[in-house]
């Protein structure tokens, strides 16, 4: 969780989907990291770069699951 | 009235598809600015916020009769694009891409000058005509550049877009509005200067004082000032320059490429002196700017 | 980019222009060894990238290879505009019957580069125009045409040659703009040209300084041994070159651009025309400025906050003012989360510690937003830059 944004990725419904990498993809400011994690997971959040969301909302829209959730903390 | 952009003005952008142009280009729709096509070689066929793009800036001549155009594109394309729209008779060139080798500057206002076309920048952060038209970046988003904009007498020109954004929001602050503000660009050779616009505000009936921000280095300020004199220049001119540290640390470099104090030259002292011989005002802080530009209008 | 004179006689002989027989050396024995070779009288010259090297005892002949030897010994103790000797160039020492001066740049007024001719060359061209203005001769060039045999002439004609030997100064004056034009000069010159005895124009020093913003396209430069580098006008500080790191980070936006000053007043500013202002502000009400920077273009959050880390960081600070002018791109938001962060990464309360923000323009509904949840004190269009300095000046002199 980052100071002034909070970024979250539900699990349950990003698993279902293989080797989908939209998120990174379409996120200007990389907030989003494609790769190998256990359980299945495969989408991370990049802590450092959580206060660099600039709430362009593009990962909300174009994430097929609607599993990643956006709050500003301010 | 206005100069150089109005509600007749029908903008081309070059290199319409490129991050920051796709942004400037919703806020001049935004703005309601005629942007009536866009220029990306080998895009052509897509839209970028519902304005066409093509491959080549003579099918947007032809077929929609684009008479501005906003460059916008990396500096070791600039010369080509730039070329390419007076070529195809466009008679105002806004020229937003900054580090443009000078060379390549030089050659584009040679054969604009022969076209008789208008050059603004490089390194412009555009041109707005409150109220009726904007072209490039200047302003922001909608939102913003409606904060710092409105209709009214004052005419500014400015070697910086930032300060041409801040003069502006500081004079509507103060229920004064402007005519036309140019970002004039901050690089050494830019294409019109000071000189070339004064004449343009004394012919535009809206214009009644104009407001030049300045910086050391170039000659452009000098240049004015003996404009004004040879030709009694008919309407108030008052100046801001910022930077006035810099002729303390001659041979470096700040804010703009163009700012740079050598062997004693460009300082900002002698365009205050410059100024000064002219009858042009100079203020010694925004404050100050703002009370001169309120008596010039009494 | 300056190039050093042998750097410049490098394109001068690949281009044709006539240069002294002569080769670099890094130390006292080489010269010696270069002189023995040359078997000829030798000038000794240090290779710096300022001028007025001839004044502060860094050109000297010598008639000897053990002569060469001893004087190199002093050229290289020298130190000269703060600039160490680290090579010099030994050359035949030429016997000149005339000195004369030829040099092309760009007229910012006139927008063209103009070639610049002079019957008075060896000494300063801003100190000939102050002192003979009438003997300097200035002819503007179009670009797209490059200069024309006529124009050369005309040039060699005013530097007072005739017949033969204003022709091969018509034909060194048309390459020297080939050179200028080829290579992306933003300052070409000759000076002196010397017109020996025997009747040979030789360019006795040369001085070529390229355009930084043309460099991409010159690739050729690394095989004629001319590396890219930049120039300063002084040696930066540490502070500097951690600021130049911080700006490195990332492409996106600049947070960087320091100069460092000795005041007690931390700056965090607007980039070009806005910083020039903002600077003087302060600078107008009293203030001590510890810093010059920019910030522009929006940058990312990890830049400014590390830039503002590094400014908390300074020995001697009492306060920082974060001062922008209406922002056109530049995010008031992302600014705001930047210097936050900073300060708490720091261990700093930032509604304690003096700090003043003044921004507006993009989204600074969200950045007043986040300023108001940390209690840093802000202020919004209604106050001007001048305003902001004043109040900032102020804050810290309590």
């Amino acid at each position: 969780m980052g100071m002034f944004v909070q970024i979250e990725i539900d699990y349950n419904k990003c698993k279902n989907v293989k080797n989908c990498k939209i998120c990174e993809d379409v996120c200007p400011v990389e907030i989003f990291k494609f790769e190998k994690l256990d359980n299945n997971r495969k989408i991370s959040v990049v802590e450092e770069n959580i206060d660099e969301c600039i709430f362009c909302n593009l990962c909300l829209e174009k994430c097929p699951q609607g599993a990643i959730t956006i709050k500003k903390l301010y | 009235m206005s100069i150089l952009i109005d509600e007749k003005t029908k903008v081309l952008v070059q290199g319409i598809t490129g991050r920051e142009a796709s942004l400037f280009t919703k806020y001049m729709i935004d703005y309601d600015t005629n942007v009536i096509g866009g220029v990306t070689p080998g895009k052509g066929g897509q839209t970028v916020h519902r304005v066409p793009v093509f491959d080549c800036v003579s099918d947007v001549v032809k077929n929609f009769g684009a008479n501005t155009s906003i460059v916008s594109v990396p500096p070791r394309f600039a010369k080509d694009a730039a070329l390419e729209a007076v070529d195809a008779n466009i008679k105002l060139i806004v020229i937003f891409t900054e580090r443009i080798p000078k060379k390549d500057v030089v050659l584009i206002l040679d054969f604009a000058e022969q076209k008789n076309t208008k050059v603004i920048g490089p390194n412009s952060l555009g041109i707005i005509s409150p109220g009726k038209c904007k072209v490039g970046a200047i302003g922001g988003p909608q939102n913003e550049t409606k904060k710092s904009y409105m209709i009214g007498p004052v005419g500014i020109a400015s070697t910086s877009g930032g300060m041409t954004t801040e003069i502006a929001s500081l004079l509507t602050n103060n229920q004064i509005g402007q005519s036309t503000c140019i970002s004039v660009g901050g690089d050494p050779i830019v294409g019109m200067t000071f000189r070339e616009l004064l004449p343009l505000f004394e012919k535009d009936i809206q214009t009644k004082t104009i407001v030049l921000f300045c910086e050391p280095g170039g000659t452009q300020e000098e240049d004015a000032a003996r404009y004004i004199i040879e030709h009694s220049y008919s309407k108030p001119v008052i100046a801001f320059i910022g930077g006035r540290f810099v002729d303390e640390m001659p041979g470096m470099r700040f804010g703009h490429a163009g700012v740079i104090v050598q062997k004693g030259k460009g300082t900002a002292k002698g365009k205050v002196e410059a100024f000064k011989k002219a009858g042009v005002l100079v203020a010694d802080t925004l404050t100050q700017l703002v009370d001169y530009v309120k008596d010039s209008l009494r | 980019m300056k190039l050093y004179e042998y750097e410049s006689k490098t394109i001068f002989k690949k281009e044709g222009i006539l240069i002294p027989d002569g080769y670099l050396a890094s130390s006292p024995e080489e010269v010696e060894k270069i002189a023995n070779n040359l078997k000829k009288e030798v000038a000794i010259k240090a290779q710096i990238l300022a001028t007025g090297r001839g004044k502060a005892g860094g050109i000297l002949f010598a008639k000897n290879p053990k002569e060469a030897k001893q004087l190199a010994n002093k050229i290289f103790s020298l130190k000269i505009k703060g600039f160490e000797v680290e090579k010099v160039l030994v050359e035949e020492r030429l016997y000149p019957s005339s000195e004369l001066f030829l040099g092309i740049t760009y007229d910012l007024s006139q927008k063209k580069p103009v070639a610049i001719s002079s019957s008075l060359g060896g000494i300063d061209i801003n100190e000939i125009s102050r002192k003979y203005p009438e003997k300097i001769f200035t002819l503007p060039i179009n670009m797209a045409w490059g200069m024309q045999n006529y124009q050369g002439k005309l040039l060699a004609k005013n530097m007072g040659l005739k017949s033969k030997i204003m022709f091969k100064a018509a034909n060194i004056a048309v390459k020297l703009f080939n050179i200028f034009s080829k290579y992306d000069c933003d300052l070409a010159e000759i000076n002196p040209l010397i017109l020996t005895q025997d009747g040979e124009l030789i360019a006795a020093d040369a001085h070529l300084e390229l355009e930084q913003e043309a460099l991409y396209r010159h690739k050729e430069l690394e095989q004629l041994n001319i590396p890219i580098r930049k120039d300063s006008p002084r040696i930066p500080t540490e502070f500097e070159i951690e600021a130049e790191k911080i700006d490195k980070i990332d492409h996106r936006g600049v947070a960087g651009r320091v100069v460092e000053f000795d005041g007690d007043l931390g700056l965090l500013i607007g980039g070009g025309g806005a910083s020039l202002t903002i600077f003087d502000a302060v600078r107008y009400h009293g203030g001590k400025a510890a810093n010059y920077c920019e910030i522009g273009g929006n940058p990312t959050v990890k830049k400014v906050k590390e830039l503002t880390k590094l400014i908390l960081k300074k020995p001697g600070i009492k306060g920082l003012a974060v001062i922008t002018n209406v922002l056109n791109n530049t995010r008031v938001d992302l600014v705001a989360r930047g210097v936050i962060l900073a300060m708490v990464e720091l261990d700093i309360n930032p509604s304690e510690y003096p700090v003043l923000f003044r921004s507006a323009g993009a989204y600074e509904e969200d950045g007043y937003k986040i300023l108001r949840k940390y209690g840093i004190k802000y202020l919004n269009r209604d106050y001007s830059i001048d305003q902001a300095a004043k109040t900032a000046v102020e804050m810290i002199s309590k």
